[in-house]
């Protein structure tokens, strides 16, 4: 028992991985959604690729409430591989929250991405159109009281704090 | 009457501290404990410990106005900047705790390695500090994503990429695992209440075992791994009392690093997009990632992983000193080279694409 445990754990390690590498493949069909947030009655558009030329994908919303029916997409060949970029006007009433764009086939071939609904648009215009490494220009000014008090803590803290090490046992 | 009145002092004193003993019981911390304990290196672990309690009170304040829908989820921390009274300061506490706790854990592993602390009895505790490692590096992992900038955004598409490529190991990071919660309310759930829930459990197990085990003696040229319960020239209140100094100097230390840094926040992210690099706990892993892709991800920590878990199985000597166990010490030098060299190229290496390759 001693002898085998080790071993049997690093095998079941291997084939977890091994079974890792193999989901992997290339090939998978993926799916994104722009934007990634919206509101209701705005429009989406879903970008599929990875998928084979002439595979028609259901493209529903679900979320805890339910399924909503957007539409179809057929992927067609561009290069190597085929995709497709398909709009949809999501409806009025949808209700603010979390959904999972989904894109099935028939076949049961399955992929999703994340799409958020809030209740404006001005939440939804958040999202920037270009990605930035920059930081927030934020009023991060702390008033001179604040700044008074957590110096006099932190020395206190530290003055305390050597003292405790110093003291003899 | 001077006398009278010292003596009626030192009376009340000693009353009080019977109360306080008849309550307590802090009598019971005064057990021996080794002298070297009370050295800083033998302290690491107390001190994150501490580092964490700092972590838990201000996470408390900081959730009471966090919002973790993705529509709302990066106004939340500029609402904490912007508008909560001391929600910057209080953020910017946590931010730098999180940083130095990962240091003091790390140094602690890599004492523990060094001075062979894991050898038996102590190998279970080993393992329970591997366990705490992996949870203070999913904290930090899960706390970057919380506040949805750039930078937190692509870590989710990072993980939600290597959950996909898992299969159904991977399954709780990837949007499919439920219709009804996002994968960002997900991750906040998990780093308010299942981490710690877990931390709780496995720092009570690491305590248990130390003081059943005793602090490992130290590691001289001729010293063998024992138990060493009831054994030392010192005393644990001591020992406690060195920790809560150091506990005390760290508040200090992160609470006037947050007055002059405060925790820095990106631009609302973006989608897709690539253009940051992963904060430095994990930025080692970046080189590898360039060259596997988000595999990478699950790979090299799995081996690395497999191998701090190898350490009490390849180096059973009962020896303690650095000296009589120089290959596995040799070994481990190498591999954080190897990782502070990675560590250095992804800093002077571009951001760069990496999912979906």
């Amino acid at each position: 028992m001693k002898t085998t445990l080790f071993p049997s754990l690093l095998i079941a390690l291997l084939i977890s991985l091994f079974s890792a590498s193999i989901v992997l493949a290339h090939g998978e069909p993926t799916i994104t959604v722009d934007p990634t947030v919206t509101s209701p009655g705005e429009q989406i558009t879903v970008i599929g690729a990875d998928m084979e030329d002439g595979e028609v994908f259901r493209i529903t919303l679900e979320s805890a409430s339910g399924t909503v029916q957007l539409g179809e997409a057929t992927a067609l060949k561009e290069g190597e591989e085929a995709g497709f970029a398909v709009v949809f006007t999501l409806p009025d009433d949808l209700i603010e929250g979390f959904y999972l764009l989904r894109a099935t086939t028939d076949e049961g071939e399955t992929t999703a991405a994340d799409l958020t609904i809030v209740s404006s648009a001005d939440q939804a215009n958040t999202v920037p159109m270009e990605a930035s490494v920059a930081q927030h220009t934020l009023d991060r000014s702390k008033p001179p009281l604040l700044i008074g008090l957590v110096i006099v803590i932190s020395l206190l803290s530290a003055s305390l704090g050597v003292w405790l090490i110093r003291r003899p046992g | 009457m001077k006398t009278n009145v010292s003596s009626a002092q030192s009376t009340q004193r000693q009353t009080f501290n019977e109360w306080l003993v008849e309550r307590t019981g802090w009598k019971g911390l005064t057990y021996p404990v080794p002298a070297h304990a009370n050295k800083i290196w033998y302290l690491l672990g107390g001190i994150s410990f501490i580092g964490f309690l700092i972590l838990f009170a201000t996470g408390i304040y900081m959730a009471q106005f966090y919002n973790a829908q993705p529509g709302d989820a990066h106004q939340s921390p500029v609402y904490l900047i912007t508008g909560v009274p001391l929600g910057d300061l209080i953020r910017s506490i946590h931010f730098w705790t999180a940083q130095i706790v990962t240091v003091t854990v790390v140094l602690h592993l890599l004492r523990i390695l060094y001075t062979a602390s894991f050898k038996r009895p102590r190998e279970l505790n080993w393992y329970i500090g591997l366990g705490l490692l992996s949870v203070t590096l999913g904290a930090v992992y899960t706390g970057s994503v919380l506040k949805y900038d750039q930078e937190g955004l692509e870590a989710l598409q990072h993980s939600k990429e290597a959950g996909e490529l898992m299969g159904a190991l991977g399954a709780f990071f990837t949007s499919e695992f439920s219709r009804s919660a996002s994968l960002l309310s997900r991750l906040f759930t998990t780093h308010v209440s299942i981490l710690p829930m877990i931390f709780a459990v496995l720092i009570g197990a690491h305590i248990y075992l130390i003081n059943q085990h005793g602090i490992s003696p130290k590691a001289t040229v001729d010293a063998t791994a024992r138990k060493t319960k009831g054994e030392g020239e010192s005393r644990f209140d001591i020992h406690l009392r060195s920790m809560i100094g150091y506990g005390l100097i760290l508040l200090a230390v992160v609470m006037s690093l947050a007055l002059l840094l405060p925790a820095p926040i990106g631009q609302h992210g973006m989608p897709g997009a690539e253009v940051t690099k992963p904060w430095w706990m994990f930025v080692w892993l970046f080189p590898a990632e360039a060259a596997l892709g988000a595999r990478a991800l699950i790979i090299v920590p799995a081996l690395l992983g497999l191998l701090l878990a190898l350490v009490p199985i390849l180096d059973r000597s009962s020896y303690l000193s650095p000296l009589k166990r120089k290959g596995i010490l040799i070994g481990a030098a190498v591999i954080l080279l190897v990782m502070i060299i990675g560590g250095i190229i992804a800093v002077l290496q571009p951001a760069a694409e990496h999912l979906g390759s």
